[in-house]
């Protein structure tokens, strides 16, 4: 097979494969670049349940008949996009029985809240970047202040910005962000936690050097 | 899609196959898988046959192109070479069950049962002294192939007639297996039967120079006392054999001529990619669903290659319009991609796409082949 490991993981864009990549590289040791999917397609549709159509749950579906487990890595969203993490939740185990596919679910920022993975992001800069993170708050304060219409970054936005001052535009974009740049994410942070706990019940950690 | 073209197909006890179906097959069907899979054995099987002779000659090509030539010797009593590569020594029967274009309103499983019109009298004589006509009927909804069945009634044909030469492989033109023999490039009478006249050659040659720019004509000829089929380019008045040139252009000739060959029925094409250049697979693909469209021929081809992929579905959104006002887009409904996924107990299932949920995989640059 193109992989011997037992698991498809599905995430919703390409920026989320990334991350998912890095992290389970840094904390596992393992590759998973052919065991992860993405469900964006070419439209880019943002639209949370409107990512599973009949194409992407046709993969989905011929990815479960395999003796592989699949893990499900989505954002809770919150009521900003009609989302949240009970909402989300609910959705997705109608997408389960509608499609007649089953999945194991983390939802970001950390399975229990709402939010998304840019959430996660902005708590695992290292401590020499937070400081960045509060001159964007001043920057978008600043917007507030002129005309309180003016719309500022959203978080993906934000999550750029701050990665651009240190590793440039080119490797700041989500999907060519090196996670394993310590200079910039720090994958130990607390706020990790819950994921590396939901992921470790399929892969096995790394021994811890000392 | 035309209405002998293959909407449902299921077959039973054939190789790794315990039951294998494909559903909602359209006229231009990729078929998908990781090695094993069983992705030529599913062509294989699409190839059945209610006739004895040209099963058997499909038979042979099969166990041909692996390298076996299967002679059937019915006066020793040897190990059967065919049983065991169809089913092992299962002994259970064959059974292919399907639907066809025609009937698909009908919502009926035809049998296409031995068609005791086009029995020679010494089948139909055999059929009436065996059992096997108790297990076939004008309702039933299988068609049954009994590999046994087969060698008996070529025994008893040889027998009584003693006509048959079974010491010549004779290759289904169903087929084109990509290891297969060149030989269908230098094969004389299918060029003279479907490309009899000037513009049918001159439009052949016009598809042809997506791989040779500068070839003018195209004839059979005489060199050194054999007839082969040959070329010659421009600025030049030599003439030389098609064979000479690249795997290309005699692969899309060998095509292009066994998509004459099978007008109206369907053509298996394994591993279409092997020996395309990625820069050619463009006009490859658009000159096979021409060739097709316009001679009505159901494609199966299986490949490895997501370049192959990626340009199958390039071609099919392409939306220039021809002189009757036909684009390739207009085509997309017709296409399927089965991907096949061998399943924890060991059998296999046909994943099918059509042409939209193809191309969410393909542009998602998702894994599809397995």
């Amino acid at each position: 097979m193109a992989s011997e490991l037992k698991i498809n993981i599905f995430v919703e864009g390409i920026d989320d494969k990334k991350f998912i990549s890095d992290f389970i590289s840094y904390h596992f040791n393992v590759s998973v670049e052919k065991n992860i999917f993405h469900l964006e397609g070419k439209d880019k549709i943002n639209t949370k349940i409107e990512l599973f159509n009949s194409s992407s749950a046709s993969i989905i579906q011929q990815k479960t008949a395999t003796n592989k487990k699949n893990i499900l890595v989505f954002d809770a969203d919150g009521e900003y996009n009609n989302g949240g993490f009970k909402k989300r939740l609910f959705e997705l185990n109608e997408i389960k029985v509608k499609y007649g596919i089953n999945f194991d679910t983390f939802l970001f920022p950390n399975n229990k809240e709402d939010g998304e993975l840019e959430d996660l992001l902005e708590r695992i800069f290292t401590d020499d970047v937070q400081p960045i993170l509060n001159c964007f708050k001043n920057y978008t304060d600043c917007i507030t202040k002129i005309d309180p219409k003016y719309s500022k970054p959203n978080k993906k936005g934000k999550i750029f910005a701050v990665a651009e001052s240190i590793v440039g535009a080119d490797n700041a974009k989500g999907s060519a962000r090196d996670y394993l740049n310590s200079e910039l994410w720090n994958l130990e942070d607390d706020a990790v936690k819950p994921l590396k706990d939901f992921l470790s019940t399929y892969f096995e950690s790394k021994p811890t050097t000392t | 899609m035309g209405e002998n073209h293959l909407t449902y197909f299921k077959v039973e006890n054939f190789k790794r196959f315990e039951s294998f179906e494909l559903n909602d097959i359209g006229q231009f069907n990729l078929i998908v898988g990781d090695n094993n899979v069983g992705k030529t054995s599913v062509l294989e099987a699409l190839g059945f046959d209610t006739n004895v002779y040209k099963m058997l000659e499909k038979l042979q090509l099969f166990l041909f192109v692996r390298g076996i030539k299967f002679i059937p010797d019915f006066k020793k009593k040897t190990k059967n070479l065919l049983e065991h590569y169809l089913n092992d020594s299962k002994k259970k029967e064959i059974k292919f069950s399907f639907q066809i274009q025609k009937h698909t309103n009908e919502n009926v499983l035809l049998s296409k049962c031995i068609e005791r019109n086009n029995l020679t009298d010494v089948e139909r004589d055999f059929l009436e002294k065996n059992s096997f006509e108790s297990k076939v009927n004008d309702y039933s909804p299988y068609q049954l192939l009994n590999v046994q069945y087969y060698n008996n009634a070529l025994t008893s044909v040889a027998n009584s007639y003693n006509y048959i030469d079974l010491n010549v492989v004779n290759y289904s033109h169903s087929y084109f297996f990509f290891n297969q023999p060149i030989e269908l490039v230098n094969n004389l009478d299918l060029f003279s039967s479907y490309f009899t006249d000037l513009e049918q050659r001159k439009k052949l040659i016009e598809q042809l120079k997506f791989f040779a720019p500068n070839i003018e004509h195209i004839e059979r000829n005489e060199i050194d006392g054999i007839q082969l089929i040959q070329v010659n380019e421009k600025n030049s008045t030599e003439f030389k054999p098609l064979a000479y040139y690249g795997d290309g252009i005699n692969k899309l000739f060998t095509i292009l001529m066994l998509i004459r060959k099978n007008n109206g029925e369907r053509l298996m094409i394994d591993e279409i990619d092997a020996g395309i250049h990625y820069s050619r697979f463009k006009d490859f693909w658009r000159t096979i669903f021409k060739s097709a469209i316009a001679n009505d021929v159901q494609i199966f081809a299986t490949t490895h290659n997501i370049e192959c992929l990626k340009y199958f579905k390039e071609v099919l959104e392409e939306e220039e319009k021809d002189e009757n006002g036909f684009s390739m887009k207009d085509s997309q409904r017709e296409a399927r991609c089965f991907s096949l996924v061998q399943q924890p107990d060991n059998s296999v299932k046909a994943f099918t796409k059509n042409f939209e949920q193809f191309q969410w995989a393909i542009d998602s640059e998702n894994e599809i082949r397995d």
